[in-house]
């Protein structure tokens, strides 16, 4: 049975804290100066660069940034929701094993994916089609994984498991009596799957297509590689081009506004619709029955492993074997200059780690101060610190290069200014998971700690901080995960000799030396499965 | 299940430990000793391929052991941007770029200090910066570079006109606008044949469904792989490229009367304005431009070394025997503005 | 001894998400159980976090043991105050086991002493066994106890509870609050107990203030607040209370079950309403009536009829078990004359 969810109404402790206040003021300080940077540069940019970019790319550039998020987000839905629908409610055969398989791809960075696949694929020069040139003797064409096709289906391929995961957890928590009650009212099971069984998985996948949408709109690796241009690979043709960044920012709060737009959208969507399940006397509805169905869908399930999973890691797997088998190539994939990967390695680890560390921290005055005190202030604290979604790694950097260099001269060129931008891109994952975290716990928590002699301080640390810290966990594994792989803030960012893993693979394999970036993207994906492993174990997938 | 993926991540760093053990092969023996007691390090931008720096790099830190260098490679006009932007707050000594017009704007905007090398006497006035701000390192020229299987050596383009042909239609593969070398080509051809000629040649490039890639690697690679029949290149890619064993042919274009001549370019240094390891840059401007750092350049990368004396790589073809063309680089590096709106304006990849 | 004095304190919220208070006073006894009674949204609970100090009251007084807790100058923070609360959910801390849940309020005491005082509150409540549980380890009514042995262990100067029964299944919620009154009296608790129950506030409270839009209505004890309600309001919000009109008249109150002995000291002719309960009036067959029975509903010890009037009013009246009547049948309704009803004149009660 499903209800709306009762708007609790959380009353202030006592008059506004000033330091809660305070600190959550200063985060969001903090998390806007991109924006702000930004907003300066785009509207100080000059009616000229605006012209000139209206005139040639501004339009070209906004029908391919669109039309791809659209096509990527209702393709991620569809295969994300499918195969969660198949994983979590059929009698798919495996479905224990697909459950947690389907959701790994997290852990490779699209454009590692897109990097095989292009490989793999590309026209006359990739290696499927000089096999079938050598099947069939003579050249044969294949569809190009070059431009809006194939950056679409590799962002399908290699996203999808955002909304799987998500809508994954709604399928699992459905109670078996909506289901029964929609059989009462005569509905078959295709019939209960559209007319009751998704629309209650509304909530998770919206957010689902929402971190994907942002994630398109952000997305620099992949499409560069694919050649086909939006906004974020435009912001970089830019900063390539004539020595002038305000072009580079008009682009950028274009794309600021759109992921503005979308985000504002989503919120009213949120504010609309929320459920949450009455969990006395819950069970688990039946697996439905495929039939005839089960070996398709079988099929389909496998090749999506196939694609996103099993050949991404096979084709890096033989290329660090040529790279391993190879001195030479070898002493290049280890030796960086004065840098081994090991250096890469640690690099990426330790300040993905310390973003995730400082996202949490910083989180915690923003989500307290939004529980304690809700209201209008709040409210855009929080949504404030909810904007780096809609912030491009490449809008951070920009921003950053300019303000820490100025404000803060003795920060610049160190990596902490990489952690910053991290910290910046990611910090709407850390608020929201200390948000729900915070929302798991019941106000008479705290006011009980309080009755029972604890200042606010002692209460957060004594009861607060150990009841959410599961939720927090969740929120800095997702930081870490996405850290782990960012790539244009790190590019732009990065100090001489400080190069992440992920940098690496980038730089290797733009120029074409994938043999040598094969083994450091292999080390990358197996460092983002740590914090993944987690994050599906909190989703109970691995039981 | 948490365990087994920390194993499997413990075994792979086990795999990978003793392989970082072993000392990397020297790229270059060095014959002479570590010369001053030179210590600290060196930041370097370099706007060259990695690939194609690093080796130089291997032999200065062989010959400098206390020095240690760390190397920050990107696009030429991105990390100069990056520099103009760190002006006030430098965080890099020398920046390497792989065309001047990057340099000798730079040099407009204060950002190099003067340096005038060693072998200042030994290098053509012609690639030394005004008041010594920057300094030409290899030269290289640009030629096309074709699939030998797929076209023979008279069907092949003799000038980079014939790229337009509808001939070679989706036949040709090139670096996109963000690639220096290609940006210094289009700001040449500019100066050379004027904005409308220039226009048109890009706006048939496209037309003829041409393929602009990242980087050059993408470029000679494709042709080699015989993905492309036709490539635009600097003339090391083809070399290097031959040297992988593929069927690959070279054209030097533009050779007749009333052509253009072949457009070169140069890579170059220059020492970043506020350094606080000037002994060091110019210890590494100094090897980047002694007989062993154009060695270097020349064997390894086949590029033409700017050094007097320095020999070529042997199958390297000596530029003499070319018609080259004349382009003034402080007037291309006056007009890098307008190039740029060029690019913009025909929307090139 | 009063233990605790609020004066004309007022509360209001710019969300509307909480209720309002206006100008509530009260005092309590040491000792003594007040029970806050009310529909929801009334003001109680608000009335309830002010003396806690989990908000500050715009105007007005909150006194612990001649302690000004809060006014317009001074407001002592919940940790300062001394007082213990018992949460409508319990709010056990999930990550403490029972005990370490009793201990947490201990822990200004030395630590034997606030062990043995644990266990003293543990086996009070009679829990002792389960003291190594975790809260999810126990049941609705264990978790109750155990709430209510946390908030008692530091001997609290007040102890607040927020409808601590709600979260608890019916057939246990009587049988728990039997044992929570008992364990507050053994303790000599002083306790301010927050309801929307009638039954449970007669049953809890040594006296009972029932609050009406952020206002009391009445405070008085159970007896006198059942019996002689002041307003139409508390007379039907603590139930079985049916009105029939009435008109004052020189003899008495002239209504449709006949004239009413009472001489409220109103006018003649004025309109009036008379509260009815159960055993007010009694009825009797009689063909030809035009009151009618409706309904039966069997209650095991009795029975209650439901009756419609010759007028439409519908009221109840209660009969002994053994008393059979079928739907339909026709019944002379009359007052059961053995003590004084109660008048309301335009909501409020009337002299008589």
């Amino acid at each position: 049975m499903i209800i709306p969810k009762k708007n609790i109404s959380f009353v202030p402790l006592r008059t506004i804290s000033l330091r809660l206040f305070l600190a959550a003021g200063l985060v969001a300080v903090f998390v806007s100066i991109p924006l702000l940077y930004i907003f300066v540069r785009a509207v100080g940019g000059g009616t000229d660069v605006w012209m000139r970019l209206l005139q040639t790319r501004l339009w070209s550039l906004l029908v391919n940034t669109l039309t791809l998020t659209l096509a990527v987000t209702a393709g991620t839905s569809i295969l994300g929701v499918g195969l969660a629908w198949l994983t979590e409610r059929t009698d798919l055969p495996g479905r224990t094993i697909f459950r947690w398989v389907l959701a790994l791809p997290l852990a490779i960075p699209a454009y590692i994916g897109a990097i095989v696949h292009l490989a793999l694929l590309r026209p006359r020069g990739g290696y499927v089609p000089q096999f079938l040139d050598w099947l069939v003797g003579h050249p044969v064409s294949i569809p190009s994984p070059l431009g809006f096709a194939g950056a679409s289906f590799m962002l399908i391929l290699f996203l999808y498991p955002y909304v799987y995961l998500l809508s994954g957890a709604a399928f699992r928590s459905l109670h078996a009596a909506l289901d029964e009650a929609s059989h009462l009212f005569g509905r078959n099971n295709w019939q209960t799957l559209w007319g009751v069984t998704l629309p209650a998985l509304r909530p998770g996948l919206t957010a689902g297509a929402l971190l994907v949408t942002l994630d398109i709109l952000a997305e620099y690796g992949t499409v560069a590689l694919l050649r086909y241009e939006t906004f974020s690979s435009a912001i970089f043709v830019q900063l390539s081009g004539r020595y002038d960044r305000s072009a580079a920012s008009v682009l950028s709060g274009v794309l600021v506004l759109i992921a503005i737009i979308v985000l504002w959208g989503e919120l009213r969507m949120e504010g609309k619709a929320q459920y949450t399940q009455l969990d006395s006397n819950w069970r688990h509805a039946p697996p439905i029955g495929l039939g005839a169905w089960r070996f398709p869908a079988f099929l389909l399930v496998s090749s999506v492993c196939f694609a996103s999973l099993i050949v991404p890691l096979s084709v890096l797997a033989a290329w660090s074997f040529q790279a391993f088998s190879n001195q030479q190539l070898l002493s290049n994939v280890m030796h960086s200059g004065s840098r081994t990967i090991l250096d890469f390695a640690f690099n990426s680890l330790w300040s993905a780690g310390l973003a995730a560390v400082l996202a949490v921290t910083l989180s915690l005055p923003v989500a307290l101060f939004a529980r304690q005190y809700p209201g209008k202030l709040s409210r855009i604290i929080s949504r404030l610190c909810q904007t780096g979604y809609a912030l491009p790694g490449v809008v951070v950097a920009l921003s950053l290069v300019l303000v820490v260099n100025r404000a803060l001269p003795f920060l610049y060129g160190t990596p902490f200014v990489v952690v910053i931008a991290y910290v910046l891109r990611h910090m709407p994952q850390a608020v929201r998971a200390s948000e729900a975290a915070l929302t798991q716990i019941s106000p008479s928590m705290e006011e009980a700690a309080r009755s029972l002699g604890r200042t606010s301080f002692q209460t957060f640390f004594q009861v607060t901080l150990p009841l959410i810290l599961p939720g927090l966990l969740a929120g800095g594994a997702l930081v870490f995960l996405t850290s782990l792989k960012e790539l244009p803030a790190t590019l732009l960012l990065r100090p001489a000799g400080f190069d992440t893993l992920a940098v690496r693979v980038w730089i290797w394999a733009e120029e074409g030396f994938y043999t040598q970036a094969a083994p450091a993207a292999l080390l990358l994906i197996l460092a983002s499965v740590i914090p993944l492993s987690f994050l599906l174990k909190r989703e109970q997938i691995f039981k | 299940m948490r365990k087994k993926l920390l194993l499997v991540f413990a075994v792979v760093l086990l795999v990978i430990l003793p392989a970082c053990g072993t000392p990397a092969p020297a790229q270059v023996m060095t014959e002479a000793p570590a010369e001053g007691p030179l210590r600290g390090s060196l930041v370097i931008y370099s706007g060259r391929s990695e690939a194609l720096t690093q080796p130089a790099i291997d032999a200065f830190t062989a010959k400098f052991p206390d020095v240690e260098v760390l190397l920050k490679s990107g696009n030429n006009s991105e990390l100069a941007n990056a520099l103009l932007e760190e002006q006030n707050n430098p965080q890099a000594d020398v920046f390497v770029t792989t065309e001047l017009l990057t340099v000798q704007s730079l040099a407009q905007q204060n950002a190099f200090e003067s340096y005038s090398p060693a072998a200042a006497d030994q290098i053509s006035t012609t690639f030394i910066g005004p008041e010594n701000l920057w300094v030409g390192l290899t030269r290289r020229v640009r030629v096309i570079m074709y699939n030998t299987e797929l076209v023979s050596e008279e069907e092949a383009p003799k000038s980079i006109f014939e790229l337009t042909d509808p001939k070679w239609r989706g036949q040709i593969a090139l670096a996109g606008s963000t690639n220096g070398s290609m940006q210094a080509q289009i700001a040449a051809m500019r100066q050379l044949l004027g904005e409308e000629a220039t226009e048109s040649w890009l706006r048939g490039l496209i037309e003829n469904e041409a393929t602009f890639f990242g980087g050059h690697t993408d470029v000679r690679k494709a042709v080699g792989a015989g993905e492309f029949k036709i490539g635009l290149v600097n003339h090391y890619y083809y070399y290097l490229q031959k040297a992988e064993g593929s069927p690959v042919g070279i054209i030097f274009p533009d050779q007749e009367q009333d052509q253009i001549g072949l457009i070169t370019n140069a890579t170059a240094v220059g020492i970043i304005q506020g350094t606080k390891n000037r002994p060091i840059a110019e210890a590494f401007v100094d090897f980047l431009l002694s007989e062993e750092g154009q060695k270097i350049f020349a064997e390894a990368n086949y590029e033409y070394p700017l050094l007097a004396g320095v020999a070529l790589h042997p199958d390297v073809q000596p530029l003499d025997a070319f018609r080259l063309s004349d382009v003034n680089v402080s007037q291309a590096a006056q007009d890098v503005d307008a190039t740029f709106a060029l690019i913009e304006k025909v929307n090139l990849p | 001894m009063i233990a605790l004095e609020v004066h004309n304190i007022s509360k209001s919220f710019d969300s509307g998400l909480s209720a309002a208070v206006s100008n509530v006073s009260f005092a309590l006894e040491r000792g003594e159980i007040i029970a806050l009674l009310g529909p929801s949204g009334c003001g109680k609970t608000t009335t309830l976090r002010l003396i806690a100090g989990f908000e500050r009251p715009d105007e007005g007084q909150v006194i612990l043991d001649d302690r000004i807790m809060a006014d317009r100058t001074t407001f002592v923070p919940p940790e300062k105050r001394g007082i213990s609360m018992v949460f409508q959910d319990h709010a056990l801390f999930p990550h403490l086991t029972a005990k370490q849940n009793v201990l947490f309020g201990l822990n200004k005491q030395p630590k034997t002493a606030a062990q043995e005082k644990a266990l003293g509150m543990l086996r009070l409540v009679g829990l002792e066994h389960l003291s190594e549980r975790y809260p999810q380890e126990l049941s609705g009514g264990e978790r109750q106890r155990i709430a209510l042995a946390r908030a008692l262990a530091p001997n609290p100067v007040l102890l607040l509870l927020d409808e601590p029964f709600s979260s608890l299944d019916a057939d246990m919620r009587v049988e728990v609050r039997e044992q929570v009154r008992a364990i507050l009296k053994a303790a000599r608790a002083t306790a301010v107990f927050v309801t929307h129950d009638q039954e449970e506030a007669l049953y809890m409270g040594d006296r009972i203030a029932v609050f009406r839009k952020g206002r009391i209505e009445q405070i008085d004890t159970p007896q006198q607040i059942f019996h002689a309600p002041n307003s139409r309001f508390v007379a039907e919000f603590i139930g079985s209370t049916d009105f029939i009109p009435g008109e004052v008249v020189e003899q008495g109150i002239q209504t449709e079950l006949g004239l009413l002995p009472q001489f409220p000291e109103l006018p003649n002719g004025t309109k009036v309403e008379i509260a009815l309960r159960f055993d007010d009036i009694k009825f009797t067959p009689q063909a030809g009536s035009k009151s009618l029975v409706l309904e039966r509903q069997f209650r095991g010890a009795y029975n209650i009829y439901r009756l419609r009037l010759p007028t439409g009013s519908l009221v109840h009246a209660m009969q002994p078990h053994i008393a059979f009547f079928k739907p339909g049948t026709p019944v002379q309704v009359s007052f059961v004359s053995d003590h004084p009803l109660t008048v309301f004149h335009n909501g409020m009660a009337v002299d008589h």
